[in-house]
């Protein structure tokens, strides 16, 4: 019933409409354009929210979040470059497709999956946020510090291939959260007399920094003389551009399974589409009939990878409803908005804004709707238009909306300046292979955590021993433990065995 | 291939490591900066549980471990696998500083001439970086500058900053 009225909500507001249009549109098109992600092109885009109502703005952002996944399979099957991470594994049967002259069927496969699999995931998201919320209200500030931990401790264990950078990554943003005054106390920290650093960082330039300066960087650090030039194969025969009903039949199960899998990847924070769409794809090619074909261009190759990508985005928003604690960098992102608009996320906003909770999850379904049309009907066109547009007019221009993306949020020259410094930090981070996002995730988690510890202290007369008498708050940190443990133990039994292949040699 | 075992660690690996134990070696020094700054934060003497100098200490820490432990495996050529560090001296130095001083200098231009000459500027610079050359070159810094304008200081309504020196945007204002 409450779904019904967020879809009466969206239908019966022009302004809100339009922006979920302009989401999905620009999504798939920010997708599609090689190194420029969604969560890039939210970070720019957050300021703009500001101007605009809360349910419009996070409908807006919430749909970008969704195409710009998709979009990234655009660039990946036609130019063999994925537009963006989540769509790595759609190269390995895309491009093949796009050579055989079958570039048509390949995007039309790749709208289907990714819209099936968002579908899941939002299906998901609808029930499973409300009913994780009824559990979460019962919990308090121990369970809570448990959960920070738990989140921190994933994200930076499994966000990069080094456990020990993942993890400094979340540090350092948790660090950087510690600028400015006390939660509880109210004393200044590490303001260093500033007065511009007396309330902390913006969230806005930090986004700004490092998802969207430090690309530029990394685009001008880009050798373009090595970029491949694309020749269009056009199709042998109508049929290659069209996904016929027994093709579809074939991908479902595929579709399912990935969908499956990128829904339970999704609940895990910081883990993402990249990791869901390689494990959907490895288990595919495991199971199917003709997985000795995979790799060469066939459409399962495409749908379950792109079924699982998308099928985190719903998901990915539970631990931000139910918990207030953001999973990924775009439910992070999406805090910030629901901040800047003094809605408090958590288990409570079921009942203080169900309206635009619900409201969200209608301009979610809608914009999936919406990305399957452009998808289906107009994704080869959007690859060949952004093709002709050199990637060295996109990137100087994106520097300067980001310059006064980074302004708008507070009208603040020592914001832009924020944003160029943390620019800087971010492409050291991303070329010496630390995790942006981790920082950006753990720098909306830390003050929460922060305060929930002290809370708990204050509640306990035997200090730290208060987590003792807490199953839950053990539970979740035993998550982690575990977690890290397999991933060392498994790195160590890699290690012998290589070791032994070498002696043997 | 990264290091493992006995086995000689390859060029990729031992970049990465080196880099390794200059970016621990940073967070060392940036966690002694920050925890010694943290005994500036003050403290009630009636705090109850923990105050306000504890998380930022803990953190301060644990980063400086997490940097030990980098720069030590750094040191003995060790690299996690598919660690691969992909930071070049050389292009940074070529390509990157270039493109970030021209962004502080940008935001100087911003505060002394306001926004359209300086992003005027720093965009025939920025298109000169990333190699745009002819018509391209001549069009597109003007026709961005004016299109961002109109999207954020007139449709958006954004609070355009006053320059120190002079404003362009006063001259066509009247």
């Amino acid at each position: 019933m409450e779904l019904l009225n967020g879809f009466i909500t969206i239908f019966s507001s022009a302004t809100t409409m339009l922006f979920v249009v302009c989401g999905a549109v620009l999504g798939v098109i920010v997708g599609a354009v090689p190194g420029l992600t969604a969560s890039a092109a939210i970070a720019m885009l957050v300021p703009i929210t500001y101007y605009i109502d809360p349910l419009s703005a996070l409908a807006f952002l919430y749909v970008i979040g969704k195409a710009g996944r998709f979009g990234g399979s655009i660039s990946a099957i036609l130019f063999n470059t994925p537009g963006t991470t989540a769509a790595a594994a759609t190269i390995l049967d895309g491009y093949p497709m796009t050579q055989k002259g079958q570039a048509g069927k390949a995007l039309k496969t790749a709208s289907l999956a990714s819209a099936i699999g968002d579908l899941t995931g939002e299906i998901l998201l609808i029930c499973g946020a409300l009913t994780i919320a009824q559990f979460t209200r019962q919990l308090g500030p121990p369970e809570y510090f448990a959960i920070y931990v738990c989140a921190f401790l994933i994200i930076g264990s499994v966000i990069s291939n080094s456990v020990i950078k993942g993890i400094a990554s979340t540090l350092f943003g948790a660090m950087l959260a510690m600028v400015g005054i006390d939660p509880i106390t109210s004393e200044p920290r590490f303001d260093f007399g500033m007065i511009e650093l007396y309330n902390g960082f913006s969230l806005i330039p930090l986004l700004i920094g490092l998802f969207v300066i430090s690309e530029v960087f990394t685009q001008a650090a880009h050798d373009r003389s090595k970029d491949e030039h694309h020749e269009t194969v056009k199709a042998n025969n109508p049929s290659d551009n069209q996904l016929s009903m027994a093709e579809a039949k074939r991908c479902l199960p595929h579709i399912g399974k990935g969908a499956g899998i990128g829904s339970v990847v999704g609940l895990l924070p910081g883990v993402g589409s990249a990791v869901a769409c390689f494990v959907a794809y490895g288990e595919g090619r495991r199971k199917a009939k003709n997985g000795d074909k995979w790799g060469t261009g066939v459409v399962e190759g495409i749908a379950a990878p792109e079924a699982a990508n998308n099928a985190v985005s719903g998901p990915s928003m539970i631990p931000l409803l139910a918990l207030g604690v953001p999973g990924s960098t775009i439910a992070a992102m999406l805090m910030g908005v629901f901040m800047i608009h003094g809605i408090q996320v958590g288990p409570q906003i079921f009942e203080t804004s169900g309206d635009i909770v619900y409201g969200l999850f209608a301009a979610g379904l809608i914009g999936i709707v919406l990305y399957f049309i452009i998808g289906w009907f107009g994704s080869a066109y959007i690859g060949r238009a952004i093709e002709k547009v050199p990637a060295i007019y996109i990137y100087p221009s994106i520097l300067t909306v980001a310059f006064i993306s980074a302004y708008t949020a507070r009208s603040s020259l020592f914001d832009v300046g924020v944003a160029c410094v943390f620019g800087i930090i971010g492409y050291f981070m991303r070329t010496l292979n630390f995790s942006t996002a981790a920082t950006v995730i753990a720098f909306v988690l830390a003050p929460g955590a922060e305060q929930a510890l002290r809370q708990s202290l204050l509640l306990s007369d035997d200090g730290f021993l208060i987590f003792v008498d807490r199953p839950v708050a053990l539970i979740f940190f035993a998550i982690p433990v575990v977690a890290i443990g397999l991933r060392l133990y498994a790195r160590m039994r890699r290690e012998n065995s290589n070791a032994e292949l070498l002696d043997t040699a | 291939m990264s290091s493992l075992g006995s086995a000689r660690p390859d060029a990729k690996t031992r970049r990465t490591a080196r880099h390794d134990l200059i970016a621990g070696l940073v967070l060392i020094a940036l966690s002694l900066f920050l925890f010694s700054a943290s005994f500036d934060i003050p403290m009630e003497s009636d705090d109850d549980g923990i105050g306000p100098r504890f998380f930022p200490q803990s953190i301060c820490m644990l980063l400086a471990a997490l940097g030990l432990v980098m720069a030590l495996q750094g040191a003995r050529k060790k690299s996690a696998p598919g660690d691969n560090s992909i930071f070049y001296g050389e292009v940074f130095v070529a390509k990157v500083l270039p493109l970030a001083v021209l962004s502080f200098v940008y935001l100087w231009l911003f505060v002394q001439f306001g926004y359209l000459l300086s992003t005027l500027v720093a965009l025939y610079a920025a298109f000169l970086l990333f190699g745009v050359r002819g018509k391209g070159l001549v069009l597109m810094p003007p026709l961005m500058t004016v299109l961002f304008y109109y999207l954020f200081f007139g449709l958006m309504g954004v609070f355009e900053p006053p320059a120190e020196i002079f404003n362009l945007t006063d001259l066509f204002n009247g």
